[in-house]
């Protein structure tokens, strides 16, 4: 089964909780963002991804700005310190996606939070989540998030992304 | 007629939903199999196998079964008694403020005991030792304390108890006691080194009459203690309490907290100071998930096997008021593609398979078929909801 919804709040900490719950069967996370933050308080998103791709040994994709601003470079390490992921830069990028390929499942958050915790807890900002239990492009919903994984794997692959050398 | 859902899907025993009942239902397990037996349960008895009281702490998310779990183990230990003896006492924490203090955690386990029991308990004390107050500071109990305790020997088991034991009793609980210097009390207790002696002496007193049995204290839903980190003084407060409860010094009494927390990192501080998690060590926190694919399908037959009366749901199918068509007993009370539909939703939103959230959608769907008039909790009744 498919199916998608809108999210208008705390969309991060939901795609964090969708990580951490499914991370028995996690295999590959794309975190797509201009701008990454450590999360404050209890409601920590960066460090429930960081649990649920460390326990599942997922791969882990992060394609974001290269950092300038202090916040920004210690949330990055924070990733790179927990997880070995693939961090790459593109000073274009403005698109935000968020995909989880787990054994059986497939989420994708598709919207304009960035992974910030204003992004999180104070803009207001709008997205789309769509999931799937389907293994093959059986319906309009699985279709749509393979696509994403191919604009995702397309964003990566992209001549203005670099490989982030630190 | 009212829709009763526990008739209309033929539930045993005078149910009235699909959510398991405490303390009725405390002895079932229906999920978590691998960490209560194997890690709790075994860690019990490693507790008893090294004579030390049962320290720990559970933690999960909300409605994964943590309540569930103190009253099952209360359960177990009430089967197993004579091999791990025990007397545990289970209270909800109440309302904590930014200034509450370790008597609100205090007060409802001596509530819960009752005056009764403990003029019964200083009474059978003191027949074990005969200077109760002296025996108790002998123990670590500060002289004021003691002597509250030595006080409720002015009543008799069995006996209203005079003023000045219920005095005694409230003073305890960490409250005023009116003209207390006139009635020998001194100020209310506020110190957590206090509070945490009120249930030392207790302990101790149950321990010595019951020939080493010891209470168990289990404080449900304490991540409302995160409430006192907004004052350093109160945070610290508890710290030290909870560092003297945890601490292998205190083999008096047993305490299990449990919390609200997906990740350590969540626990308040109050319960998860690096100092109180050096005591508690790490074999005795204990996190409950929420539910993988294949615990989803688990619990829902276990909980179905438990809770359906299979002999009246077959005369309903043998008198035609369920459709023989689409009857599955190994699905009921759904039809074969609405359960597979049930868990896929589940399994597409493994945040939300928990106990709880599983039980309560599966009434919200019984419901929906029984205002239709169906027996049969069918697909069609999954978009209503917005499964």
């Amino acid at each position: 089964m498919s199916s998608f919804d809108i999210v208008s709040e705390r969309s991060l900490s939901c795609f964090s909780e969708v990580a951490f719950a499914n991370r028995h069967r996690l295999r590959k996370v794309w975190l797509i963002t201009p701008w990454v933050t450590e999360s404050r308080g209890r409601c920590d998103f960066l460090s429930l991804i960081v649990e649920a791709s460390r326990q599942s040994n997922a791969k882990v994709i992060v394609l974001t700005r290269p950092p300038k601003e202090v916040w920004h470079k210690r949330a990055l390490d924070v990733l790179k310190a927990n997880l070995r992921p693939t961090v790459l830069y593109n000073p274009q990028l403005h698109a935000k996606l968020y995909v989880l390929e787990c054994n059986g499942f497939r989420y994708a958050l598709l919207g304009s939070p960035n992974l910030t915790h204003r992004g999180d807890r104070e803009n207001v900002e709008l997205a789309i989540e769509f999931r799937s239990s389907y293994q093959y492009r059986t319906d309009k919903v699985t279709s749509m998030i393979h696509d994403l994984i191919i604009y995702a794997d397309a964003l990566c692959a992209d001549d203005g992304a670099k490989l982030a050398e630190d | 007629m009212p829709l009763i859902l526990g008739d209309w899907f033929c539930m045993k025993g005078g149910r009235s939903s699909f959510l398991p009942e405490l303390p009725k239902d405390a002895s079932l397990v229906f999920c978590h199999d691998d960490v209560i037996k194997d890690r709790i349960i075994t860690g019990i008895e490693m507790r008893f196998a090294t004579k030390k009281p049962i320290k720990m702490l559970i933690y999960g998310d909300w409605g994964v079964g943590k309540t569930h779990l103190t009253y099952h183990i209360r359960w177990w230990l009430e089967q197993n008694k004579n091999d791990y003896p025990a007397y545990p006492i289970i209270i909800e924490i109440g309302d904590i403020t930014r200034k509450s203090r370790f008597d609100e955690i205090v007060r409802p386990f001596l509530d819960a005991l009752g005056l009764d029991f403990l003029i019964s308990l200083v009474h059978a004390y003191r027949g074990k030792e005969p200077n109760v107050a002296k025996a108790l500071r002998d123990k670590g109990v500060a002289s004021h304390i003691a002597e509250a305790y030595n006080k409720i020997l002015l009543s008799s088991p069995g006996q209203p108890p005079v003023d000045l034991v219920v005095q005694s009793f409230e003073f305890l609980k960490g409250r005023k006691v009116a003209s207390h210097a006139t009635m020998g009390f001194s100020q209310p207790l506020d110190q957590s080194q206090e509070f945490y002696q009120v249930l030392l002496a207790v302990g101790e007193m149950y321990r010595t009459v019951n020939d080493g049995q010891r209470l168990l204290f289990i404080a449900d839903e304490a991540a409302k203690l995160e409430n006192v980190e907004a004052d350093e003084a109160t945070e610290y407060h508890w710290v030290t309490a909870n560092k003297l409860i945890f601490d292998d010094q205190n083999s008096s009494f047993g305490f299990i907290y449990t919390v609200s927390g997906k990740q350590e990192k969540n626990l308040p501080r109050a319960i998860w100071d690096p100092q109180i998690q050096n005591r508690l060590g790490p074999n005795n926190a204990h996190r409950l998930d929420t539910l993988a694919t294949n615990d989803i399908d688990t619990y829902l037959t276990k909980l179905l096997n438990e809770f359906i009366d299979r002999n009246r749901v077959q005369g309903l199918v043998d008198s035609g008021a369920i459709e023989s068509s689409l009857f599955d007993p190994q699905t009921y009370p759904f039809t074969s593609d609405a359960r597979a539909r049930f868990l896929d939703y589940f399994d597409r939103n493994l945040q939300d398979a928990k106990p709880r959230d599983i039980s309560q959608k599966l009434d919200e769907l019984g419901f929906l078929a029984g205002k239709k008039g169906k027996r049969l909790i069918s697909k069609d009744l999954f978009d209503v909801l917005g499964m």
